[in-house]
């Protein structure tokens, strides 16, 4: 099966998964008590204001003949207009996923970048003091709220040491042209080094939080994999051939080790947007997560709904992304 | 076939090489003495946990790190017993080539064959190019019996049989003077094994090599072997020459595990074995290792560890070849 078709059947099969996503989740937000009209319009409204905007809103209509409209829309590639906003939802999806995938990208490279380095040479060192470290810090982090440890980090870092903002994205205007919307990358394309350092200034504590609330999960799994892979004769053999330990750990162990988590990793991915979405709460990070926060108290439902499917799609994407990585490390994958 | 008058390229002076486990030391090898010589082949054979292949792993230093090491261990002239990591390096593939038992879990699966020589001979001379280092990898592929071609391939691909072609290639890659090879053909089957190890020792003739064969396979060591040192306990019983040990052994082990050889005389089906399982490593009895299973027993058996005896040009460890010992 070549590449591209094997792709092509991912997406197909990933098509049910949405399907059910969508299905609980237009159905669950019914179920859920709240009102998204009175949410709107509060409690004190008359009577028939509120219904009137409940016709405008479609609300009055069966809950079925609600689904099947809204089913029609997405699948038309339409994901309905937020209720508060007036706004169609792509618009705003598309505005703030930026913030969020350069949040989650960031959170991934400390994450695998802790993981990979102080997994491998804690495996290498197995029962010293840098492994026993290693596995306190896996329990510790793996176990505290991801929330509770970005409220330390902005207490530390921004209220006590002045360091770093508490939250945001930037301070007013960028000083550099958005085309991307990762304000990392755009200040990189436009030569605005200032401007760089004051994105990266944003954007430590978030992802800091959120890289290593995850690289715990990465850390013992790659600690442990790795200590697997050391016992075995192929690493044996490859000392035997005099080779250095750099070559011995990261070029055949962990390369080895590397395979069982590929599988597992795209699943890690999905943590991690979970994670996004309570980080970006904490640090009033304006991306995706935050977005269905306040999207969730204002009882929007297109945009929830809209959001969920989003991070299916994303998720979807990702592990695909993953598989074909996994694909070029171990030669044995076939598609 | 004896060949006495060799220059000696490893040695093994009072050799003991203790691991440590969680709470006490093991004392897998514990006093050998061995000589190897230029173009000879020493069989090591035993039983499983006789420490025939921590003696193995020894000589390249490859057991955990807390294992200890005593007494000499010469290669080439240099004890490498108290070498750190970074000297050993050097010893490693380059002076000593070592085989594994499986090859399925001793290659690399998912790195190309090509890149695993190229890596070997990168380490011991610095600056070879990928191209030079192909060449190399080609004629020696070649003279292992696998097309070169097959270099850009990943050792899943190749079988049981093939893969430890490649081992052995990636072994002698170096040249080394000495390949220590580790029950090297147990995990291929029988028509395969007979082809490794033609292949072993064609290659040591031509490369003017000596090899340490570890196996428990008796049938193996008489296919290769020049002298043969039986391992028991973490001692040398007996060494000989291998007609000397097939034909004469003198340690009641060796003269045991020869008869426990399975045949296939149809009237003679019956399996034979030696009873009781060798003694604890941790603490070993102060006298004769074997004495708990050995059906000559004497009373000082169990008292004094018996001495090397020489006899017959060869070494045995057993009081009943001491002068004095009038039972036999």
């Amino acid at each position: 099966m070549s590449l591209r078709s094997y792709i092509l059947t991912r997406i197909i099969l990933a098509l049910p998964m949405i399907f059910i996503l969508l299905v609980v989740i237009f159905f669950l937000l019914r179920i859920i008590p709240g009102d998204p009209v009175l949410a709107i319009l509060g409690g004190k409204a008359p009577l028939e204001v509120i219904e009137q905007k409940r016709h405008e809103m479609g609300l009055d209509k069966p809950i079925m003949v609600q689904f099947f409209d809204y089913l029609k829309d997405v699948f038309t590639g339409n994901l309905g207009t937020s209720t508060l906003t007036n706004r169609p939802v792509i618009e705003e999806l598309k505005d703030r996923f930026p913030a969020t995938l350069e949040l989650t990208i960031f959170a991934f490279i400390i994450a695998l970048l802790i993981g990979l380095f102080w997994g491998a040479e804690s495996a290498w060192r197995k029962d010293e003091p840098l492994d026993i470290g290693a596995r306190v810090y896996s329990v510790l982090l793996y176990s505290v709220p991801v929330f509770w440890f970005g409220l330390i980090l902005q207490l530390i870092f921004a209220s006590y040491l002045r360091w770093l903002p508490v939250g945001g994205r930037i301070p007013a205007v960028t000083s550099f042209e958005v085309r991307t919307g990762l304000y990392v990358l755009d200040a990189i394309m436009s030569g605005d080094w200032k401007g760089l350092l004051d994105v990266l200034r944003y954007l430590a504590l978030p992802s800091i939080t959120l890289g290593m609330v995850t690289s715990s999960i990465f850390l013992r799994m790659v600690r442990n994999n790795t200590v697997l892979i050391l016992s075995k004769d192929l690493v044996k053999a490859a000392r035997a051939r005099g080779l250095k330990k750099r070559v011995v750990l990261y070029g055949h162990a962990v390369k080895n080790a590397f395979v069982p988590i590929f599988t597992i990793i795209g699943m890690q991915f999905a943590s991690l947007l979970a994670g996004a979405i309570l980080t970006e709460t904490t640090f009033s990070w304006p991306g995706i997560g935050s977005y269905l926060v306040m999207k969730i108290r204002y009882r929007d439902f297109p945009a929830i709904q809209g959001t969920i499917i989003f991070f299916g799609l994303f998720i979807v994407v990702i592990s695909i992304i993953i598989d074909i990585v996994n694909a070029l490390v171990d030669p044995r994958v076939r598609y | 076939m004896a060949k006495n008058e060799g220059e000696a390229v490893l040695r093994a002076e009072n050799l003991k090489i203790h691991y440590k486990t969680k709470k006490s030391y093991v004392k897998a090898v514990d006093g050998i003495d061995l000589t190897l010589r230029k173009g000879e082949t020493i069989g090591i054979v035993g039983e499983s946990g006789c420490g025939k292949s921590t003696f193995g792993q020894g000589i390249l230093k490859l057991l955990p790190q807390k294992t200890k090491y005593y007494g000499k261990l010469l290669v080439r002239d240099v004890d490498v017993t108290p070498l750190r990591e970074n000297d050993m390096r050097k010893v490693r593939g380059k002076v000593v080539g070592m085989i594994f038992q499986d090859p399925m879990t001793s290659l690399n699966p998912i790195t190309k064959v090509e890149k695993l020589f190229y890596e070997t001979l990168e380490e011991h001379n610095p600056g070879i190019s990928f191209n030079e280092s192909r060449e190399v990898t080609a004629q020696i592929l070649q003279k292992v019996g696998i097309e070169p071609r097959r270099m850009r391939e990943y050792p899943f691909q190749f079988s049981g049989g093939m893969r430890q072609r490649v081992m052995i290639a990636l072994a002698l890659v170096l040249n080394p003077d000495i390949i220590v090879a580790d029950e090297p053909t147990t995990s291929l089957d029988v028509i395969v094994q007979a082809q490794i190890l033609n292949l072993l020792d064609e290659l040591r003739q031509s490369y003017n090599a000596s090899i340490i064969l570890i196996t428990h396979d008796l049938g193996v060591v008489a296919e290769m072997a020049d002298r043969i040192a039986v391992m028991y306990a973490g001692h040398i019983v007996e060494q000989n020459e291998k007609e000397k040990i097939y034909y004469e052994p003198k340690h009641p082990y060796t003269k045991l595990l020869l008869k426990s050889i399975p045949n296939t005389n149809p009237k003679d089906l019956e399996l034979t074995f030696i009873p009781g399982s060798p003694p604890s490593l941790v603490n070993p009895p102060i006298g004769c290792r074997f004495a708990s299973r050995c059906p000559y027993k004497m009373s000082i058996c169990d008292e004094k560890e018996p001495p090397v005896v020489e006899i017959d040009g060869g070494m045995v460890k057993c009081w009943l070849y001491t002068q004095g010992s009038d039972n036999q």
